[in-house]
């Protein structure tokens, strides 16, 4: 049997099991960081990507994501030979992670019989290997990492602000709408523009340095995902992101995020409560964000950044197997109101307006909408429906003529697509569709990348790629017949970036960047003077 | 936990009428709150239709139920259905109209097979440009003999 070989960044798509991940990265940090009391928490998370409970769990997850079949007797048989030698394996913990997660499981179905109905269904537990004492300190570090899971188990209820339920007494609907979540920024400010940046990772503090020393944004938008689940010491991890690049560049600017998918395989109460507070928190109370959605408008009301919250209906914490697969995530009535409110009172004015979600409107690789997974309503078109999402297709498309870009992520890199991209015969085509997901999140070039998946829907010609960064990392291999070996392998994985929106004279610039990988290579900051710039401009275009 | 089966259903009126219930129909459950008699012009409404009960055995709510105005002398409506059922069936919500000039968005379109409960927004279109003007305003003036 040879180990499959998996990146070291794994993400699940199934809320229960991204907890596991979150639960299982808890235990191994607080590990060591008991070890290692100088290092900074990012330090700590970076270099626990390498631990073999990790990988072990990274297994587990990815087996289960391609709905491979759960352990057989023999491989037990294995794992429990490896495990007789003393030594530390991924695959010991992979089984381990498979044990101990349905341990937990069906300890909180046994506490909570409703579960059982709730996804919870494949719950045949393996025997466990014989030689699993529970006096083992690896198998008492999967114990805690159940016990943490169990306490995850429930998933805080949904503390989603609906700006309806805001409005004061004696104070209009309408009139309170216009103005709720609404911020003014300076007419020529520059936007930075992240996506899926949320991994608490050394070179995501990194990238931010080079980003504030070298481009000095005025403000930084971030679209979204915090890994694995969103859950308060990973919110905490991203918050920290932000603040540890101000100390260490003495420069601070405000931060407006929006929840992907991720935040909310938690329930997404620790993004509430803590990130809509990160603005005032770093001296900018003027900008304290009321919801998880908001519209950044300049002094001359020419130009707005609307931001919307798709993660809202991405993900139901509550169900082991979310939404039965792909499905278009949708917006919350009032605010698909609150949207066009705002392009509504720009369609009066004539200002242009830059949309920006977590989730993608299309995608060239990523299903959004498997047919079978979804019922239509109305009379949409169904062609081309299976990657594009329907949803706020409906709710924006009527305004098409006055957005100037819709940015969005969820996938992890960067995507420059057709301009002017036409979805029925009738509708006003969008003029820039722009991904930016390669912010954060560590993707590996074996994982797909560019390819293309679907037909309908195309990358500008000729297409913009960013690059791609070798990062050193250690991991198993077991080859039949020869003892595991440990080994430092070389993956390729593509550059993070952001984008810039620069005011040059009467147009809005974009500018494209990218900045090498570091993870899980590189586990310490360099001194402020040693943070390297950009690798590259990738793309720049005006909007 | 989330064991919530229901279906609420938000009917938005922008249709410039009063919209009056013609018909409602319970396949599977009970209504919390029932669909109103009468929507008024500029009104939203929410009604939910719960499952009949939980566990492995029970049934999500499932019904319908139609609305309609009348002008000039005709009868336009909108026949609204929705289904949240558990276990092994899936989600659906539809909207039937009496001529197409009546548009109506759903939120969401398309709607997720799975999850619970089922939330659906319908919003009716204003529907004045379609509907003769005379014949709205002036509707007793036409049931009225004429003379020259």
């Amino acid at each position: 049997m040879e180990t499959t070989l998996y990146s070291p960044f794994v993400r699940a798509s199934n809320p229960a099991l991204a907890r596991w991940q979150s639960a299982v990265m808890s235990v191994v940090s607080k590990r060591i960081q008991s070890e290692n009391p100088d290092m900074i928490p990012h330090e700590v998370r970076t270099l626990a990507l390498q631990d073999d409970m990790i990988a072990g769990t990274n297994l587990h997850v990815q087996r289960a994501a391609d709905k491979l079949p759960s352990p057989t007797h023999e491989e037990l048989e294995f794992v429990s030979q490896l495990h007789q030698t003393g030594a530390s394996h991924p695959h010991i913990h992979y089984y381990a992670s498979h044990y101990f997660y349905r341990q937990a499981v069906l300890n909180v179905v046994r506490n909570n019989p409703e579960q059982a109905g709730f996804g919870f269904t494949d719950l045949g537990v393996n025997d466990k290997p014989s030689s699993f004492p529970d006096t083992d300190s690896n198998i008492q570090q999967w114990i805690l990492a159940g016990a943490e899971w169990e306490a995850y188990a429930n998933p805080y209820p949904s503390p989603y602000i609906d700006w309806v339920n805001k409005v004061p007494i004696n104070v209009d609907k309408n009139t309170f709408k216009k103005t709720f979540s609404v911020y003014t920024i300076p007419d020529n400010a520059k936007v930075a523009i992240l996506g899926d940046f949320g991994t608490g990772l050394t070179d995501g503090i990194l990238m931010l340095m080079s980003l504030l020393i070298n481009q000095k944004p005025d403000i930084i938008i971030h679209l979204g995902d915090i890994y694995y689940a969103g859950m308060n010491s990973e919110v905490d991890a991203y918050i920290n992101m932000f603040t540890e690049a101000f100390k260490r560049t003495g420069k601070a600017v405000p931060v407006f995020s929006i929840p992907g998918n991720h935040e909310y395989m938690s329930g997404g109460e620790p993004f509430f409560t803590k990130v809509l507070k990160m603005n005032a928190a770093n001296g900018f109370p003027q900008y304290a964000q009321a919801a998880s959605y908001f519209c950044l408008r300049n002094q001359s009301g020419t130009l707005q950044y609307l931001a919307m919250d798709t993660g809202l209906n991405s993900v139901d914490a509550w169900v082991a197997t979310q939404l039965q697969g792909a499905y278009s995530p949708w917006l919350w009535f009032s605010e698909a109101d609150w949207c066009q409110d705002k392009l509504e009172t720009f369609k009066q004015s004539g200002g242009k307006t830059i949309l920006l979600s977590h989730h993608q409107l299309y995608s060239v690789s990523s299903e959004i909408n498997d047919g079978k997974n979804v019922v239509y309503v109305g009379s949409a078109p169904k062609s081309n429906m299976d990657y594009l999402n329907g949803n706020l297709f409906n709710v924006f498309s009527p305004y098409f003529d006055q957005v100037l870009a819709w940015y969005w992520g969820h996938e992890h890199i960067l995507a420059i697509y057709r301009n002017n991209e036409l979805f029925n015969a009738n509708n006003i085509p969008l003029k820039k569709g722009r991904l930016v997901g390669n912010s954060g999140y560590e993707q590996w070039d074996k994982d797909g990348g560019y390819a293309v998946k679907g037909d309908r829907f195309h990358y500008a010609s000729p297409i913009v790629q960013v690059g791609i960064t070798p990062v050193n990392w250690t991991q198993w291999i077991t080859v039949p017949n020869l003892p595991p070996q440990k080994v430092t392998r070389t993956s390729e994985f593509f550059n993070h970036g952001w984008a810039v929106l620069t005011h040059q004279g009467s147009n809005l610039q974009a500018s494209y960047w990218s900045f090498p990988v570091g993870s899980p290579d590189i586990t310490t900051l360099p001194p402020v003077g040693n943070v390297p710039p950009p690798t590259s401009l990738n793309f720049s275009e005006n909007l | 936990m989330n064991s919530d089966y229901s279906c609420y259903v938000t009917i938005v009126n922008n249709t410039g009428q009063t919209l009056i219930l013609e018909s409602q129909n319970i396949i599977h459950g009970s209504y919390v709150t029932p669909p109103p008699k009468t929507i008024p012009a500029n009104v939203t409404i929410t009604f939910q239709l719960q499952g009949s009960n939980y566990g492995p055995v029970g049934y999500g709510g499932m019904g319908n139920c139609k609305y309609n105005f009348i002008a000039g002398g005709d009868k336009f409506w909108y026949q609204f259905a929705y289904s949240c059922p558990h276990l092994t069936n899936d989600n659906s919500a539809s909207v039937v109209v009496s001529t197409p000039k009546l548009p109506v968005v759903a939120i969401p379109d398309p709607i997720p097979t799975g999850g619970h409960p089922v939330r659906i927004q319908f919003t009716l279109a204003d529907v004045t440009q379609y509907v003769p003007q005379a014949q709205l305003v002036d509707e007793n003036e036409i049931t009225q003999p004429q003379y020259s």
